[in-house]
């Protein structure tokens, strides 16, 4: 026996991950994931490290299930936000207020942060099936083939639901610079 | 179709709480202890030791005296052991239980306490009554999930009577359905067969109890996050 052979079980099926490379690669996708079902930083940060702390203690089930390190997170992550859900009842009452302009340009920056606002605002009103595929597919940045496996919905479903949102978006946005 | 407009929420998490999360999560491992020179006799011992136990252990009757401890998992009691279960008992001492099947909503109204059924699923209808002894009810149902997912659930009154599940080492854990609800998560079964546990026999089980009824919900292996996911729909 060498000198470094006396971990346990769990750490042996589990040392074949890459769990550096995992966190590196995902933790901002869940964390915009989170931030588009938000809209505020310091929840997406707190539900982003539940979501890890979660995976981490089970990761004993990842290599047992062999799935793709995304879909399992992200499956990880909807349970979250469910669980989040159901303790609050009620969503945030402010978004994105603590959005700091990055550039200089007060004017251009002060456009950015209403139009980005006024997206959130509308997010807000997408039903949960539709807000959740825009948060996987914008904030996560999943594929469609992604999502499907994430979600249980077929890619094709995914592809529909995720046009017909986008374009209803875009025509509530465009109303919106009309006036 | 232009979709940009969507990407412009996204953006990179703070350093500082990218650095503490990784912290928190201790990616890496202290350096484990290094084997110690001085402890070479004491293992030799053990060693020994431990050859003597594997000569006694094929004696059965020691095996089944040793090998057999209870032990209390998610709130809920399990007999561990290594040998198969079904040679413990004489064929003269085995009951049947006689069941009857009857709708859901009769079934579930002959419970002594409130039944907590999953949400967003869709239940059969009809579903199998057995009384192992008066006041005591076990009834079977099966279900599928929206994603297709089939399941089947157990639910017994006087889970304290339940004597404990005898199961393989280390077939058992502790989960969380959430912070208040410690649930049991089993995997494999013992196959009647062969006479050994099988971890990949049957299904996975996750087992709670709940306003003193037991609850035991199994699925394929493959589906135990959607399983979680039905048992968390369960609690109050």
């Amino acid at each position: 026996m060498s000198d470094t052979t006396t971990f346990n079980l769990l750490d042996h099926l589990t040392d074949k991950m890459d769990w550096e490379s995992i966190y590196c690669s995902e933790m901002p996708r869940v964390y915009n994931f989170f931030l588009y079902r938000t809209g505020e930083r310091a929840l997406a940060e707190d539900l982003t490290a539940s979501t890890f702390e979660r995976a981490w203690q089970r990761r004993f089930l990842f290599s047992l299930r062999r799935a793709v390190p995304a879909a399992w997170l992200f499956g990880i992550a909807r349970n979250v936000w469910r669980e989040h859900l159901r303790q609050q009842r009620q969503p945030a009452s402010e978004f994105l207020d603590d959005f700091i302009p990055s550039t200089q340009n007060i004017e251009q920056d002060g456009q950015e942060r209403e139009e980005r606002q006024r997206l959130v605002e509308l997010l807000r009103t997408l039903p949960e099936r539709e807000a959740e595929l825009i948060a996987l597919k914008y904030g996560a940045g999943l594929t469609n083939r992604e999502i499907a496996r994430t979600t249980g919905l077929s890619e094709s479903n995914v592809g529909t639901i995720l046009y017909r949102t986008i374009n209803w978006l875009k025509q509530k946005l465009e109303a919106n610079d009309e006036r | 179709m232009n979709d940009k407009f969507l990407y412009q929420l996204r953006e990179q998490p703070r350093l500082e709480f990218t650095e503490n999360l990784h912290r928190k999560l201790a990616f890496s491992r202290p350096a484990l202890p290094i084997w110690d020179r001085r402890l070479k006799p004491a293992f030799s011992l053990l060693l020994i030791g431990l050859m003597l136990a594997t000569v006694l252990m094929s004696v059965t009757p020691v095996r089944s005296a040793v090998m057999s401890f209870l032990t209390r998992v998610g709130g809920l009691s399990f007999e561990v052991t290594t040998d198969y279960p079904g040679d413990n008992y004489p064929e003269d001492e085995e009951i049947t239980i006689e069941s009857r099947t009857l709708p859901l909503n009769e079934a579930m109204a002959l419970f002594p306490y409130p039944v907590h059924l999953p949400q967003n699923v869709t239940l059969e209808q009809e579903v199998s009554v057995g009384e192992l002894s008066p006041g005591y009810l076990d009834v079977f149902l099966r279900g599928q999930t929206q994603q297709g997912v089939r399941f089947h659930m157990d639910i017994m009154t006087n889970p304290d009577t339940n004597g404990g599940e005898i199961i393989f080492p280390d077939s058992v854990e502790e989960i969380f359905l959430d912070a208040d609800h410690p649930a049991a998560l089993i995997r494999g079964g013992w196959n009647y067969d062969t006479k050994v546990w099988d971890a990949a026999y049957g299904s996975v089980r996750i087992k709670w109890v709940l306003d003193n009824l037991l609850y035991t919900l199994g699925g394929n292996i493959d589906d135990l996050e959607v399983l979680l996911e039905v048992a968390r729909s369960m609690l109050p």
